[in-house]
């Protein structure tokens, strides 16, 4: 689980162009929209693609996103629930 | 047509210099685009994280209005208008979209999506700066002089303007060029402008098309 | 210099119809040309209904009476039959004989050629059709355009997103308005591609249905393809001509929301200050609107926004609005030059076409679309909204004349 979130906060920072912010300024709990980061809704579908591309999940709709989305653990806890 | 437009400002990006109202402000030699336009960014902006999200023709174009900004900084935002000229349009960011939807590696990008119109930037300029005037993005294959001064008088003459961003942004291949200007309507208070240039056919020529 | 502008020729293709008694029909009935495409390969097929135009690319060269070999996008294409159809609208048989500007738009350009060659292009570069590519430019429909109608005047392409072609028929009467030329073919055209679909969809914004604009239930766009386009001339341009105007530009606004590069603001305060623009610049009252052809897509960010915006400009007295993007799909950069179209067929005919699929009021609105048409009804000025990706707002006011 340590090692998922920790690449996971790496796949973030790439995906969604965050310069200047390192895996270890991100908290793990922390919400990642509106707080927090401040991810907007394109930063939503992008990190939905993420999640396809880098996990081979498949996310189908955006209101679905929106709670999996959470914080870095929510998404952590989605992708060990559903990885096959 | 008008005789109280003036041209109070212009930025002129290219070949990795920064060139406003003629003075070299800032020059990055040998280094790509995004290192270039990154440094400037630094420079000049430096507080606004979205602009790494942006595609280049929409960094290009806000870091040209940001050193244009002094200008029309108090101007309430319903009074200023945007007018921008490509002939590339968005064909930077529609071939970076294309990739993502290659049949082998499809993927398509929300985020690289968002930019594969050529307004996008002018968007970007006016969430930044809060203008809620007019806008526009004509796409030819130059700058036409005399059709931009009538579309901008016009603007100024009826439309509740007074103040426009003007000129040409075009980024295709990392073959980029910014050259926007400032063109305000001037009243017997402006009187301290150092250096008026009038709005006519022939400055707005001069001021976007001269060659460094 | 309070110049007025007149239209003289209306031409369109859509989802609905081939040419203007066809759309008009397809309106009247109520019917949608949301379908699965037919002519684009795309893996979502069966699975995204859009607004594609019936006839091939084949069957409108043919319309066209194209013999050449060239490769020409399906975005021109549907262009030359809108534009000839307008051009014959207006009774104009010598193109050149007034000083004649043709300002056009497209968001789309030759996408749909240029992405056949990219396919094989990508995965090794001595493949694909080079033929594909040469279409690809935005500026490239409008010169094939003006070309095939051997037009001398004045051209340009507009491309500011969902709103191009709205801002063409602004532009268009601006030049009018200035004494630049006495009559101006404005308008703009898009054709469905592989492209749009995927970028949109990535979005999160299409429905997998049929949409549902305004309805409580919505959940997303249809794209559209087609074209439409009209032709203005200014009084003394009618004058001299001995024709009969069928419609005046009345009015025209144009305003950033300055909100988000994709998503209308919450309180559509950039539709707000359009509407606002233009109602002013036409010199009447919000009361003096007798319908509203909504921008309206469906989905459940610009419904919302428009909503608002609309009962904030209108005092909550809202006039009969419809969308009908329910029936074409959302056909990007040439909605507004369709929607300007059937803007004019309402008042020509008296009737307000519905808003289809619509059955739930949105709770957070007081207003309801028009979801049956409403016949034999004096219809003096039509308000059009299109509402673009950047925040590029336009509206514009038909009149009756």
């Amino acid at each position: 689980m340590d090692e998922l979130i920790k690449n996971l906060k790496k796949e973030i920072i790439e995906a969604l162009n965050l310069e200047d912010v390192k895996a270890e300024d991100i908290d793990t709990e922390a919400p990642l929209f509106n707080e927090g980061l401040g991810l907007d809704s394109i930063d939503a579908l992008e990190l939905i693609v993420l999640i396809e591309k880098k996990h081979g999940i498949k996310i189908q709709s955006a209101d679905e996103g929106k709670q999996i989305l959470y914080s870095v653990k929510t998404i952590a806890e989605f992708i060990i629930k559903n990885k096959k | 047509m008008n005789n109280n437009l003036i041209i109070s400002k212009s930025c002129k990006i290219t070949n990795n210099t920064i060139i406003v109202n003629d003075k070299l402000l800032f020059e990055n030699n040998n280094v790509p685009y995004n290192v270039f336009i990154k440094n400037a960014y630094k420079k000049y902006i430096n507080n606004y994280p979205k602009f790494f999200k942006m595609d280049n023709l929409s960094k290009l174009g806000i870091i040209a209005v940001e050193l244009l900004s002094d200008e029309f900084k108090s101007i309430d935002g319903k009074e200023i208008g945007v007018v921008l000229v490509n002939s590339a349009s968005s064909l930077d960011a529609d071939q970076t979209f294309q990739k993502t939807i290659v049949k082998d590696n499809y993927f398509p990008s929300p985020s690289v999506f968002v930019y594969t119109l050529p307004n996008i930037v002018i968007g970007e300029i006016c969430i930044k700066h809060k203008i809620y005037g007019e806008s526009s993005f004509f796409v030819s294959q130059n700058f036409d002089s005399t059709f931009i001064y009538n579309i901008v008088c016009d603007l100024f003459s009826r439309q509740g303007i007074n103040t426009a961003i003007v000129g040409w942004l075009d980024f295709i291949d990392n073959d980029y060029l910014a050259s926007l200007c400032i063109i305000k309507k001037i009243s017997q208070q402006n009187l301290n402008y150092n250096e008026m240039i009038n709005f006519t056919i022939e400055n707005l020529n001069k001021t976007i098309n001269k060659d460094i | 210099m309070k110049k007025k502008v007149f239209i003289s020729g209306i031409g369109i293709i859509s989802s609905i119809g081939n040419n203007v008694i066809e759309v008009l029909n397809s309106l009247i009935h109520e019917n949608s040309g949301i379908i699965y495409s037919e002519h684009l390969h795309s893996v979502y097929k069966n699975e995204i209904p859009v607004g594609e135009v019936r006839l091939t690319d084949e069957e409108l060269k043919e319309l066209l009476q194209l013999r050449n070999k060239l490769q020409n996008s399906r975005t021109t294409l549907l262009g030359m039959l809108a534009v000839s159809e307008a051009l014959k609208n207006a009774n104009i048989l010598d193109i050149n004989e007034f000083n004649t500007a043709l300002i056009s738009a497209t968001t789309v350009g030759g996408m749909d050629k240029s992405e056949l060659f990219y396919r094989e292009f990508i995965n090794n570069k001595t493949k694909g059709k080079l033929k594909y590519i040469y279409t690809h430019d935005c500026g490239e429909s409008t010169e094939v355009i003006a070309n095939h109608f051997k037009l001398k005047g004045f051209t340009t392409t507009i491309s500011t997103a969902c709103s191009s072609s709205a801002n063409s028929i602004m532009f268009g009467a601006r030049l009018i308005k200035n004494g630049l030329a006495e009559r101006v073919i404005a308008g703009g055209t898009d054709a469905l591609s592989l492209f749009t679909i995927n970028g949109f969809n990535t979005l999160m914004i299409l429905s997998h249905e049929h949409c549902r604009p305004f309805d409580e239930t919505r959940n997303g766009l249809n794209i559209g393809e087609g074209a439409g386009y009209i032709v203005m001339e200014s009084e003394d341009s009618i004058k001299k001509s001995g024709k009969q105007a069928i419609a005046e530009l009345k009015g025209y606004g144009n305003a950033c929301d300055a909100y988000h590069q994709t998503a209308s603001s919450p309180d559509g305060y950039g539709a707000y200050l359009a509407m606002n623009k233009a109602i002013g610049n036409a010199n009447i009252l919000p009361n003096n609107i007798d319908y509203v052809n909504v921008h309206g897509t469906g989905t459940p960010n610009n419904d919302l926004s428009e909503g608002l915006a609309l009962q904030n400009i209108f005092n909550n007295d809202v006039p009969y609005f419809s969308s009908t993007k329910s029936a074409t799909g959302h056909t990007l950069g040439a909605s507004g030059g369709i929607e300007a179209v059937i803007s004019i067929l309402a008042i020509q005919n008296k009737i307000i076409f519905p808003s289809l699929n619509f059955s739930q009021q949105m709770k957070e609105l007081t207003i309801c679309p028009t979801s049956n048409k409403v016949e034999n009804i004096e219809i003096k000025n039509v308000l059009s909204n299109s509402f673009g990706f950047g925040g590029n707002n336009t509206s514009l006011i038909f009149s009756a004349v």
